[in-house]
């Protein structure tokens, strides 16, 4: 059961693994989609796969890398055109919005801003396209905003001194990180915003899942550990996250809303890391300040 | 009192963290590179990052005229600099033979020439009496003749050698320190030819923000080389002990088998900042 005339729910990583899972699961739901993918032909695939499986419902992708703080809000800006063109206009707010898109890195790599391409895309990515589309989240049931976590979080810290991993980095610790801040930004965005918008948050621990991010742009160990962990008997079918992620997004009813990390489908309890308000708040201005909009200076 | 540093290839992989390296440490950057957006982008997040002044300006260094209008647009705005590092330069995939002489002149000057003549007028407009602290870019690659990278190879070994010369020439104007890197993690096709050497790979291989939080403090000490990673160290000083010709005929042969290949592939030009390891065939596109 879901919530009546619900809007579409914008979802970002939805051209793989869980993402790609969620926005069926959505879409069996009743519910459209807007997804954004990196690859274009990916994306084509993916909308033309899905298309067959629920000619009831619209899906539809814009293509965006959220490498950069430019292309979020162009991402964002175009999500906002295509509600605009695809939607009826009774329907002009989003349902939710689902920060699902992460990467992992065996070597550093940095965006073209310079700044560390996990913090980037794992973090600073949700929180920007989470502020660009607020407006439109506000004025939809209104939304929830779901950011893709992770048990990774646990035990760790923000590198305040540091917090792009000039030195030291590991494709773990940035990994464990940039999860943190997840957890982080959620706690902070419902001190901020819950109240008064009436859009609330929650992070959202997949457990452990066979597919592919660790292995996408690792090699070696980090390689070998990924293929293994996400091989083993433990871990699931992205099908089995993607249903709880999918319910947690747009279901009426869910079990203790006012738990904002979630385990699959049970509220459950954030890192002490992740519960400390101080941190929060200090993660909520850096990302404010690396998210600001560029002024143009010349010579 | 600020300083200001001129980083040349600033979009490039090692030029973005060279540029974040010096702005960490309090420097005013300013930033060129032959293409406008990637320069707005980097000098937008620096400047969010670091609280310091980044000013920007494309330039074409292959040429005089765009050396020249590069200097002219330091000296309008009246910038005086503490330190140089020149970043810019390429290495072009493809065998001698499979290149037009054209672009083997171009790389050439962009290599070889930009360094030099910015260091010579840099030199005019440092900063008062510190000395102005020159960083360049050479490579492994420069210690070593290359069978199909004959060119990157010997513009490399023009910059070590040169840097070295001049480091004792320019003593109490500027300190020289020059950069003799492996193969760096900085674009997905650098990334796979890491992965293709394997074990080698891994281990010749540095974060690009270590070397240049290394090369930094290298250029602060006014020290004259740096040579990321030990087992960089240690393969240089075992290939010292064989002699050249023989050298220049192993590599050849471990070369040759990807050169054939890519005379068969249209040429393609590899981004600024482009280092190779003798000791990887693939590592041609790390950088």
């Amino acid at each position: 059961m879901i919530r009546e005339s619900v809007g579409p729910v914008v979802l970002s990583g939805g051209t793989s693994g869980i993402g790609k899972a969620t926005v069926a699961c959505l879409l069996a739901k009743g519910v459209d989609v807007i997804a954004i993918g990196r690859d274009a032909s990916r994306c084509r695939s993916v909308e033309i796969e899905l298309g067959v499986r629920y000619p009831e419902r619209t899906l539809g992708f814009v293509v965006a890398d959220l490498g950069t703080t430019g292309e979020v809000r162009r991402a964002a800006a175009a999500v906002a055109r295509l509600l605009q063109e695809r939607w009826d206009h009774s329907l002009s707010g989003l349902g939710g919005l689902v920060n699902n898109a992460a990467m992992v890195s065996t070597w550093r790599m940095v965006t073209d801003e310079g700044y560390e391409k996990q913090f980037a895309v794992n973090h600073l990515a949700g929180f920007l396209l989470t502020h660009e589309l607020l407006p439109l989240l506000e004025r939809g049931s209104p939304g929830r905003v779901v950011t893709v976590s992770s048990g990774s979080h646990r035990h760790t810290a923000i590198n305040w001194r540091d917090p792009m991993l000039s030195h030291g980095y590991t494709a773990l610790r940035a990994y464990k990180q940039s999860k943190l801040a997840n957890v982080l930004f959620t706690a902070e965005f419902n001190r901020r915003y819950a109240r008064t918008s009436g859009v609330r948050a929650y992070a959202f621990d997949p457990g452990l899942v066979r597919t592919d991010i660790g292995c996408k742009s690792s090699s070696g160990l980090e390689h070998l550990v990924w293929r293994l962990r996400s091989r083993s008997r433990g871990a699931s079918a992205p099908e089995l996250p993607a249903r709880h992620l999918a319910s947690l997004t747009v279901d009426p009813e869910i079990e203790n809303p006012d738990a904002y990390y979630r385990e699959l489908d049970r509220a459950g309890v954030a890192d002490r890391a992740g519960r400390d308000p101080i941190s929060a708040s200090r993660l909520w201005a850096l990302s404010e300040q690396l998210c600001k909009e560029p002024a143009p200076v010349v010579l | 009192m600020r300083r200001r540093a001129l980083i040349t290839g600033a979009a490039g992989g090692l030029g973005k963290a060279l540029a974040w390296e010096f702005a960490s440490r309090g420097w005013d950057l300013y930033l060129t590179d032959i293409t406008k957006g990637s320069l707005e982008i980097l000098a937008s997040g620096v400047k969010r990052a670091h609280a310091v002044d980044v000013l920007w300006s494309t330039a074409d260094l292959s040429s005089q005229e765009g050396r020249a209008g590069l200097i002219a647009t330091i000296c309008a705005a009246g910038l005086k600099f503490g330190a140089l590092v020149n970043v810019a330069g390429y290495d072009l995939e493809g065998a001698f033979r499979g290149r037009d002489q054209d672009s083997l002149v171009s790389l050439m000057r962009v290599n070889m020439e930009a360094g030099l003549v910015l260091t010579h007028a840099l030199t005019e407009m440092r900063d008062g009496w510190e000395p102005l602290r020159v960083v360049n870019i050479a490579s492994l690659a420069a210690f070593f003749p290359m069978p199909y990278k004959a060119t990157y190879a010997a513009s490399k070994a023009f910059v070590l050698s040169s840097s070295l010369a001049l480091r004792e020439e320019l003593r109490g104007q500027a300190t020289v320190t020059v950069l003799c890197a492996a193969g760096m993690p900085t674009t997905p096709n650098c990334l796979e030819a890491i992965d293709a050497q394997g074990l080698m790979g891994r281990l010749t291989t540095r974060n690009t923000s270590d070397v240049s939080r290394a090369t930094y403090n290298a250029a602060i000490r006014g020290r004259p080389v740096v040579i990321p990673g030990w087992i960089n160290r240690v393969l240089l000083m075992v290939s010292r002990l064989v002699p050249k010709p023989l050298l220049a005929s192993l590599l050849g042969r471990r070369w040759g088998t990807t050169g054939e290949r890519e005379r068969s592939v249209p040429m393609s030009v590899v981004q600024s900042s482009t280092q190779g390891s003798p000791a990887s065939p693939a590592a041609r596109r790390a950088g």
